[in-house]
């Protein structure tokens, strides 16, 4: 262990070396617990006050004497470049400090709060006298507690909106009736922990600055006598060992990790010696590893983690070095493929260099190369990516290839905190823009396309239950937006206030699924000079590229000129993304008005005869009255 | 012996090893408090495989304890 310290220290003392030191020590605690190298840490690095940019104040609270956290917790900060000052709580006292506005807590003013409690600790008398409790004391108690800490926390995180609460209770060992092997439920410490947990987590569902960490995850590593010590208990009212403090600590900075960086979105997958064992080029499709047994098993439970996370709103792409036709042949025919080709929103299997390829793969689906995770088994390859595209994270697999599941499922990237609608809806309409790009390639034309596709889109003028959603896209549409207007709640309200002014939010739909609300039309009326305004016009980038954008225009124009206008205005102000759409009023058949920086205002006269998309009748558009029964 | 528990007490109390002389102990040395006394014995035990009972953990206050201790344990071993 010295030895380990030794090699730590030589790293620190020299400057040059310190971010080495520090993936140093974050490697190592990974492994075998080391007191000496967590305090050679503190007494190395911590000391030199390197302060980062990245700063976190932290309180701690614990229902027993919790201090041992405070360094642990300094150091795991320090090796990730975030600097932290510390406040620590007299122990047992956190209800009071949660509760009461001028404690010293409250001054501190935390940026992350630490609630460590231990059930001996929060329900002494059942611990102490269990023979005075039954059901109904016991159940009373629990109640007593979760109220309280709802109504602490709840006022706490509401005073403290910019603190992160972090809270843990700690299954316990120690059961209240040791004399007695099946005392029933009400005896039962994890029967407690779970109802405490719960009162939490009710919580943590109102408030977004409560984090509910796991308790058991900090102790389940361990054996009860290297995690409880009655020694220090005794000596200092520390109910736990130092070996567990580490513990919460790792399990504290993952946490926070998860919470504070942004989940990866895409993960590219090779496929030889990847997806399966072998090269199907040279070994042939009937010696490939992949199956039930043995270890064909290994690379099909790496296809499950995969899968998983496509369900869970990772989006998967391929990028392979292989003739396309054979790779798609192994996929339709053999019979223990887990992935199927809908799985993947992206195929690059080809001959050409991955870099390209992956560039190419972020390009089609939207995203950006740093939230790209390139997996490979082959060195030379992830050489070649990392090199050439540094912002792709391109992990370091296992050398043994059995342990590539545990490895994907082990990993930071695709982690979050919760699961949100969104995340679990994201991959069904990937997967149905894969099936349109394969329409696209094998419908001929343009027209049997668009037939094949049979789109149709609602649209509807803006009310109470559709609001919030034109909102969030008017904030977040960055490319098909001409004119990228971030309205708020209060803009968009104040919009629709003047009766010639009409706010439609636009719901598509084709023969794969239901995209439910993916654009916001904004149009402004002008009685003096006859004129109609495209004010907004903007569509979620999943469904561009199929005419829709035309189609809608065409509807504008008609509406338009049936109400009795005589011209339709529009402008497209050029940003940094919204490039796809520079071209749609031209297109559309409108003329340039002026050009005036970074704005082009076009015009459409509705006095002659319309000049509409020929393979418009191919999407079907529907006026759908609005719910309040207004007329649009 | 001397030398290790030396680097040990230093790194505990985050001071250097030549500052941890031969009659340091609770109180007398920096951050020597009843806390880092706690996180000496952590690492005492660790390093030198011992299991300190309760009172010896409350005994142990000084460098020279220490090291008295550990030479009584290891000629009791037989080492």
């Amino acid at each position: 262990m010295k030895e380990i310290a030794d090699k730590f220290i030589a790293l620190a003392a020299n400057k040059k070396k310190n971010e080495e030191a520090r993936s140093f020590f974050l490697k190592e605690i990974e492994g075998e617990y080391n007191p000496l190298l967590w305090k050679c840490y503190i007494s190395h690095m911590t000391e030199k006050r390197d302060r980062f940019k990245k700063k976190e104040r932290i309180a701690l609270l614990g229902s027993s004497n919790i201090t041992p956290v405070k360094n642990m917790l300094r150091s795991v900060f320090d090796a990730n470049k975030i600097s932290t000052d510390y406040f620590v709580g007299e122990y047992g006292n956190y209800l009071q400090e949660l509760m009461l506005d001028g404690s010293k807590l409250y001054s501190f003013n935390p940026t992350m709060t630490i609630i460590l409690l231990s059930l001996p600790d929060i329900m002494p008398s059942v611990y102490e006298y269990p023979f005075s409790h039954n059901k109904k004391s016991v159940d009373d108690l629990l109640a007593k507690l979760s109220r309280d800490l709802r109504t602490a926390l709840g006022k706490y995180s509401s005073a403290l909106a910019k603190n992160t609460t972090y809270v843990a209770i700690v299954p316990s060992y120690e059961e209240p009736c040791n004399y007695v092997y099946s005392p029933g439920s009400s005896f039962k410490s994890d029967n407690y922990l779970m109802k405490l947990q719960d009162a939490v987590e009710s919580l943590e569902k109102e408030k977004n600055n409560i984090v509910m960490m796991n308790g058991r995850r900090c102790v389940s590593k361990h054996p009860a006598r290297r995690i409880e010590d009655k020694r220090y208990w005794y000596l200092g009212r520390i109910r736990y060992t130092d070996l567990f403090f580490s513990e919460v600590a790792k399990e504290l900075m993952g946490l926070y990790r998860i919470i504070n960086t942004p989940s990866k979105k895409c993960l590219i997958l090779d496929l030889d010696n990847t997806l399966w064992g072998g090269v199907i080029g040279q070994d042939g499709f009937e010696n490939i590893e992949l199956g039930q047994d043995g270890i064909g098993r290994a690379y099909q439970d790496f296809q499950r983690e995969a899968l998983k996370l496509h369900k869970k709103g990772i989006i998967l792409a391929i990028c392979s070095k292989n003739n396309e036709s054979d790779a798609m042949e192994f996929f339709k025919t053999h019979t223990e493929m887990i992935l199927k080709p809908e799985h993947f929103a992206a195929k690059r299997i080809n001959w050409s260099d991955k870099a390209s390829n992956i560039k190419d793969i972020a390009r089609e689906i939207n995203i950006g190369l740093d939230s790209v995770v390139f997996f490979d088994d082959d060195p030379a390859e992830r050489k070649w990516v990392r090199d050439s595209l540094p912002q792709v994270t391109v992990p370091e697999p296992p050398q043994d290839q059995f342990l590539y599941a545990e490895f994907l499922k082990n990993s930071e990237w695709f982690k979050s905190y919760k699961l949100s609608e969104e995340d679990l809806s994201r991959n069904i309409t990937y997967e149905a823009i894969a099936r349109t790009k394969g329409l696209k390639s094998s419908s001929s034309n343009e027209g049997a396309f668009l037939k094949s596709l049979a789109q149709s889109l609602t649209i509807e003028r803006v009310d109470a239950s559709t609001v919030s959603r034109a909102v969030q896209l008017c904030q977040k549409t960055n490319q098909f937006n001409l004119t990228t207007r971030r309205y708020q709640l209060a803009d968009i309200k104040d919009v629709m206030s003047y009766k010639l002014n009409h706010v439609y939010t636009i719901r598509a739909k084709d023969c794969f699924c239901d995209y439910g609300i993916v654009g916001v039309l904004i149009l402004k009326g002008q009685a003096s000079d006859r004129s109609l305004t495209i004010d907004t016009f903007l569509l979620s980038c999943r469904i561009i590229g199929r005419k829709i954008e035309n189609v809608l225009l065409d509807w504008v124009k008609s509406k338009a000129k049936a109400e009795g206008y005589a011209r339709l205005y529009g402008v497209y102000s050029k940003t940094e993304k919204n490039a796809v759409c520079a071209n749609i009023y031209k297109d559309s058949g409108f003329t340039v008005v002026y050009r005036r920086g970074r704005d082009i205002k076009y015009e459409c006269s509705l006095d002659k005869r319309l000049g509409l998309y020929p393979f418009g009748k191919f999407v079907k558009v529907e006026l759908k009255k609005s719910r309040d029964g207004k007329k649009t | 012996m001397e030398k290790k528990l030396k680097f040990l007490i230093a790194n505990c109390c985050q001071i250097e090893p030549s500052d941890v002389g031969d009659d340091a102990g609770v109180n007398a040395t920096p951050n020597w408090d009843s806390f880092g006394h706690l996180q000496i014995m952590v690492c005492v035990e660790q390093e030198f495989g011992v299991v300190l009972d309760t009172k010896t953990i409350a005994q142990l206050t000084s460098y020279k304890d220490i090291i008295r201790y550990l030479k009584a344990t290891r000629k009791k071993n037989g080492k």
